[in-house]
């Protein structure tokens, strides 16, 4: 608040305002001062709500009114002299009615005569005249709705230099007429509403919202939306629908009655950055959805995200660039787009550094848990196929194969993405070559303990597609391979179990013990455990059967089932095992 | 180890006893019971016998497998379970006609 120390000799309009002839007391026009402070004449700018104030502290002492000119006020205690034209007093006075003084209130009553006579003898607007204007622009629009700054000379086209100022009337009508008046009555009849005009054009404005949301499903309104119906885009709508959402977005606050009316109808209140990229990506997702890929020529704009519109507002191109060239791979954007095939590594594939075609193949990795790639693959997003793409994975893949050796760290990086530097079709692999695997696996686990099924690309990981049946080789090499091939010890020196069996040799001792051929024999003794020999030797010793038949081959009891040595010879393995072990053990 | 639950614990005793622990623990349980399977749907009354002494049978590609069995069927007629149950060293020759088989499809 401005306090002015001085004596106020007098009260003007400021330049701008001077050809305003309805000067409205709510429109926070300024009214200048002429101060007198320590004898010179100063000129203070005060909004009219701060003359206000001065005038209700200082209305008590109000002596009185200078009738003659009707212009005046006497502040006597501060010897203030308020000059004001006549309009604007009356007005302040008629709000502060309630507060006058009743010695004043006579002299209000004739204020207001004159007033009115005055305005006449001005040529101002009569009430009628003005209703009358107020009565064609409801039977145009069916409201009374009038922004303030609405000028016309028809009562409703809008006309900048237009001689009826009905907009700011029909606002001042509003702030001056009481229910019980007859004016008040009569507006009403046309429409007129009488909430503060605020709260006013927000419900108007909610319904417009409302409108568009039950026909759009969302409140995503650009900024230039205007419209007269609510949905339908209208370059010339009187309607700033998407003005009016980007302000709410911007001023409500969750606590907000209106936010949350406004969060019923799909209002989003992100800020406006988020709204945006949200609603590209959406239209980048229907890009690849269609396309199978993102990449979208610089120039492409679309206004269905697919179709490529030489007019179309959506300048998809443009904004998949900028993504391309701003985000970095931490950000959560990234990562949406990655997930739609953004390509962050768009160049000619000739540019391309060795880092990033591997970036590509470790996309195609995640994808695929394998780098067998064919050599014609071609790609843009690193994992679909495409006869155009401009990333020729597959020839890379094959060149890295052909050139890398074990040593190179290359070479290990790729290997921990699944690469298999010896990927030929697998009936052409050699034993030099699936030693190789074997030997991976055997760095990677430090054994080889490798099940039959164990199938892999890379040598160490499992793959259920894998090309390399390496548990099957291993497999194979126990049986085939013999203690003085070679392969024997150069398989033993990466862990290669060869003997599943233990005991081998106390069986060889037991055989020796009770003249059991070996050779003869084999087929049982490579398989038999030591117990159980045991026991159907002494079994047999037990019942006077032979142990080895005349030609040196083992009782048939040796080569039976525990359920057919039950039904001939009366014993399961089990019961043998009771008989001689746990009773011995009982009797030990 | 999965065999517990296909064998009790005085047949498990033998096998714990017969094999070393490194090639149990390569086994693979899928193809091992796989193969269970195959033999029970095929009336093998002694596949706890088969187990102690003939592991590297339940290695073998069950496919091969079946297609030893049933070869060996051919040769030796319908009752050929209980000719094995009664000379269980046949179940060589079952294993050599899996891995031929198996041989075919993966050559190394």
């Amino acid at each position: 608040m401005v306090i002015l120390i001085g004596k106020v000799i007098d009260i003007f309009i400021p330049e701008q305002y001077k050809n305003d002839v309805l000067l409205d007391i709510n429109d926070r026009t300024n009214i200048g001062f002429k101060v007198l402070i320590d004898g010179q004449i100063k000129e203070v700018i005060v909004g009219q709500d701060e003359l206000l104030k001065i005038l209700e502290q200082e209305f008590k002492t109000i002596k009185d009114i200078n009738l003659r000119t009707y212009n005046t006020i006497q502040l006597c205690e501060k010897s203030f002299v308020l000059k004001i034209r006549k309009q604007h007093l009356f007005t302040m006075l008629m709000i502060l009615k309630n507060k006058l003084p009743k010695s004043l209130e006579k002299i209000l009553e004739s204020l207001n005569v004159y007033y009115y006579q005055k305005e006449k003898d001005l040529n101002i607007q009569s009430w009628n005249k003005m209703y009358k204007y107020a009565k064609i622009y409801y039977e145009h629009y069916g409201n009374l709705e009038v922004l303030q700054k609405f000028k016309t000379n028809d009562g409703y086209t809008y006309d900048e230099e237009g001689s009826v100022n009905l907009g700011q009337w029909i606002n001042r009508q509003r702030n001056i007429l009481k229910p019980d008046d007859e004016r008040y009555k009569k507006l009403l009849e046309i429409g007129m509403r009488f909430e503060k005009l605020d709260e006013l054009n927000w419900n108007r404005m909610y319904e417009y919202a409302k409108i568009y949301y039950e026909h759009h499903g969302n409140l995503e309104v650009l900024q230039k939306f205007k419209t007269n119906d609510g949905y339908t885009y209208d370059e010339e709508g009187r309607v700033n629908l998407g003005q009016w959402i980007l302000n709410q977005r911007r001023k409500l606050t969750p606590e907000d009655e209106k936010y949350k009316k406004l969060l019923e109808i799909g209002m989003c209140f992100k800020n406006i950055d988020e709204l945006k990229w949200d609603r590209m990506y959406e239209y980048a997702k229907i890009y690849y959805e269609h396309h199978g890929n993102l990449e979208v020529l610089q120039k492409f704009k679309t206004n269905d995200g697919y179709t490529y519109d030489e007019e179309g507002n959506i300048n998809l191109g443009r904004w998949i660039h900028t993504q391309r060239k701003s985000l970095s791979s931490e950000d959560e954007r990234y990562k949406k787009l990655l997930k739609i095939g953004m390509n962050f590594y768009k160049k000619i594939r000739s540019t391309l550094t060795w880092e990033e075609m591997y970036e590509y193949a470790k996309i195609y990795y995640e994808h695929y848990g394998n780098l067998q790639i064919p050599q014609k693959f071609k790609t843009n997003d690193g994992y679909t196929y495409d006869e155009e793409g401009n990333i020729n994975l597959g020839r890379w893949i094959h060149t890295q194969r052909k050139s890398l050796n074990s040593e190179d760290e290359r070479y290990k990086k790729l290997l921990k993405i699944g690469m298999n530097f010896y990927k030929k079709i697998r009936s052409t692999l050699t034993w030099e070559e699936m030693y190789e695997y074997a030997k991976t696996y055997y760095e990677h686990h430090g054994n080889l303990e490798i099940s039959i099924n164990f199938k892999t690309n890379n040598g160490y990981t499992y793959d259920e597609e894998g090309s390399v049946n390496l548990g099957q080789w291993i497999s194979n090499q126990r049986r085939r391979l013999k203690p003085e091939d070679e392969r024997y010890e150069t398989l033993s020196k990466i862990g290669m179990i060869w003997r599943i069996r233990k005991n081998k040799k106390m069986i060889d001792e037991i055989c020796s013990q009770y003249g059991i051929d070996n050779n003869k024999n084999i087929s049982i003794l490579s398989h038999i455990s030591i117990q159980e020999l045991e026991l159907k030797i002494r079994f047999l010793l037990d019942n006077n059967l032979p142990i080895i038949n005349e030609q040196g081959i083992l009782h048939e009891i040796f080569n039976m089932s525990s359920l057919d040595m039950k039904s001939k010879y009366g014993n399961t393995l089990e019961e043998l095992i009771e008989q001689y072990y746990i009773n011995n053990e009982k009797r030990m | 180890m999965f065999l517990e639950n296909y064998l009790n614990s005085t047949y498990l005793d033998l096998l714990y006893s017969n094999y070393e622990e490194k090639y149990l623990n390569s086994l693979n349980q899928e193809n091992f019971d796989k193969i269970y399977r195959l033999l029970k749907d095929k009336n093998f009354y002694f596949i706890d016998d088969i187990v102690l002494n003939y592991l590297e049978l339940f290695e073998i590609k069950v496919e091969c497998i079946n297609k030893a069995i049933v070869d060996f069927e051919s040769v030796v007629g319908l009752d050929y379970v209980n000719y094995i149950g009664n000379n269980m060293s046949l179940l060589n020759k079952i294993i050599d006609l899996a891995i031929q088989y198996s041989k075919q499809c993966d050559e190394y």
